[in-house]
């Protein structure tokens, strides 16, 4: 019994060190993010320049605001409203993510897809 | 398990790695943003060794919009700007500027058949209180200001400009960015950058290529996302759409090109883009695209040499090439 | 034990797991997209110690086929499989090692139940999903400590009444 509950805490403090390993490998990819690309279901949506204050509209299931740096998301028509209620993100690598709409809202680094938007 | 976590681990590292594959050049891409121009968000996007030299150009940059911002300013410009004119019907000694954007305002009156015209601005004043009170301008209102709308009373003598009709008034909205964008883009290649774009909200200049090949630019399915990506070198994509700047009253939405035919919005068309070297000449066309015909303005387009891309109501489009 | 017996057990399990996903789908959700306090793994955790891997797969399939049925979009059902199989297949695993207690297998399974709805995740959205990842394997295996001891006293209970 003992070396079981002595297994069990290994264990856990593997899992807890391979999280904070991976929250750290995540943290150390983030930079000044540039471009947000906004995807539905899988597949490019539109992009904006992070720089940019918009609101867009996302195929009327939630609008996504982009503010002096920052992106979050309002208007939701899921029931769950997480994806508001998980605040704003600024850095390349972050993301929002609303399962039930299929929409994922991420910030990257990398040169926009599109330079500009007509 | 703890085999399990360290191929979860290392394959987190191997995804981290592709997102990191772009190659190092000895330029950067940077980038500002002016939000207090022509009524628009503009974008100044270089290509440039340093911190320093992009600082240095997109003042310069920014001097020079600003300056011309506040000469073709009909609301709060100041001495000399064509508010100035429109108070005052007169101006002398006007900035060149002014007289060369009036010239291409004067041309494209008579290659758009009267489609684009710089004097309703009576007309176009009554549309866009009506943006900001949300009422729809009166029909007796529209009719009346449309009998001072006749271009021929612009009278342009050497550097003075004169309006002969009292009731006239000049709106260089349909054109003012596109030409500006010109001069900003020549006032950048002075300093001997070679690779830049400028987006002055729906008009885009290019000039040269990125490092890594043409510039990309999206043209917009009006019922959101992207329609169509068009990719360009020394070349200039204008869009007029009826999503840029519109108002809804009682429903109906009415966008900010106004037809001087019927004195309405113009509702032919959802966007009509044109491709071509001059952003003024793409300014001013695709504003009269947007108000013509389907045939008369393919033929004005082929007339031209320019590019041409017309998006319908049904996500449908037409291009001349 | 009879089969009947087994069988009838079997039944209150799914419909005990059943009810557990309805209860914590009433409960206020943590904040976390995907994060889930994973009660009806308590059901699982059950059928695994009192029977064998096979009840607790079924116990499990029920109640996701259930749940979908009752409650579920397609896409939800989605979601909860992977991450009811992963967690299920962990489990099982440390279970047959006899190295973890009831505990240290649920805190497995939470962490794989929630790996496995971020797996999902990233096949159907896109890498976006990533930077979730580590707070998912935390609150799984917090969630799973939690569910574990619950699920360690339930079970001690249940043998004994089994028996008797």
């Amino acid at each position: 019994m003992k070396s079981r509950l002595k297994s069990d805490l290994l264990l856990f403090v593997a899992i807890v060190l391979a999280a904070v390993a991976i929250f750290a490998i995540i943290t150390a990819m983030k930079s000044d993010g540039t471009t947000v690309i906004i995807t539905l279901n899988g597949s490019t949506y539109t992009e904006a320049d992070l720089s940019k204050n918009v609101e867009i509209d996302v195929d009327g299931l939630l609008t996504v605001v982009i503010d002096g740096g920052e992106v979050y998301v309002k208007d939701f028509t899921c029931p769950d409203g997480l994806c508001e209620r998980s605040g704003a993100i600024s850095k390349s690598g972050e993301s929002i993510v609303c399962l039930p709409c299929g929409v994922v809202v991420k910030i990257t680094a990398d040169e926009p897809e599109y330079d500009f938007i007509n | 398990m703890r085999k399990i976590l360290a191929i979860l681990v290392a394959s987190t590292v191997l995804l981290s790695l592709c997102g990191c594959g772009t190659s190092v050049t000895s330029v950067n891409r940077y980038e500002s943003v002016y939000t207090d121009l022509f009524d628009t968000d503009c974008t100044f996007t270089a290509y440039c060794s340093s911190d320093e030299e992009f600082e240095t150009v997109s003042n310069a940059v920014y001097a020079e919009l600003s300056h011309l911002d506040a000469l073709f300013d009909i609301y709060n410009g100041g001495e000399g700007s064509l508010k100035d004119l429109n108070d005052n019907k007169i101006l002398e000694n006007a900035d060149h500027d002014i007289l060369e954007l009036l010239d291409i305002g004067v041309l494209f009156y008579d290659l758009s058949g009267g489609k684009l015209n710089i004097a309703m601005g009576s007309v176009l004043t009554l549309w866009h209180d009506a943006r900001e009170t949300g009422v729809l301008p009166d029909d007796e209102a529209l009719s009346e200001a449309a009998n001072h709308c006749d271009i021929a009373n612009l009278i342009i003598d050497g550097d003075t400009v004169t309006i002969t009709d009292p009731d006239m008034s000049i709106d260089v909205g349909s054109i003012a960015k596109g030409y500006a964008a010109d001069c900003a883009a020549e006032v950048a290649e002075s300093y001997g950058l070679t690779s830049f774009a400028l987006d002055l909200g729906g008009n885009v200049k290019t000039v040269g290529e990125k490092p890594t090949g043409k510039w990309v630019i999206g043209i917009q399915d009006p019922d959101g996302g992207i329609l169509k990506t068009v990719e360009v070198a020394d070349q200039s994509v204008v869009t007029s759409g009826d999503y840029e700047r519109y108002t809804i009253i009682d429903g109906e939405t009415y966008s900010h090109i106004i037809d001087p035919d019927t004195l309405y919005p113009a509702s032919l068309y959802r966007s009509v883009t044109v491709i071509c070297e001059s952003s003024s000449l793409g300014d001013a066309l695709s504003t009269s695209l947007f108000c013509m015909d389907i045939e008369s303005g393919k033929a004005l387009a082929e007339e031209l040499g320019v590019e041409a891309l017309w998006v319908y109501a049904d996500g449908s489009t037409e291009s001349n090439s | 034990m009879s089969k009947t017996k087994k069988i009838a057990l079997c039944g209150v399990l799914s419909g005990l797991a059943f009810a557990l996903s309805y209860i914590e789908m009433l409960l206020p959700s943590i904040g976390i997209v995907g994060a889930k306090l994973g009660l009806a793994n308590l059901a699982v955790m059950v059928a695994l110690y009192i029977f064998s891997w096979r009840e607790a797969a079924a116990v499990s399939g029920v109640r996701i086929l259930l749940s979908w049925l009752m409650f579920g979009s397609f896409t939800g059902m989605l979601y909860s499989l992977a991450g009811g199989v992963l967690s299920f297949l962990v489990m099982a695993l440390l279970k047959k090692t006899d190295k973890f207690s009831p505990v240290g297998v649920s805190i497995a399974g939470g962490v794989g139940h929630n790996l496995g709805q971020i797996l999902a995740a990233l096949l159907m959205l896109g890498t976006g999903v990533m930077g979730y990842l580590p707070m998912l394997i935390i609150l799984g295996a917090i969630s799973g400590a939690i569910i574990g001891i619950a699920a360690a006293i339930l079970i001690k209970a249940l043998r004994k009444a089994v028996k008797a």
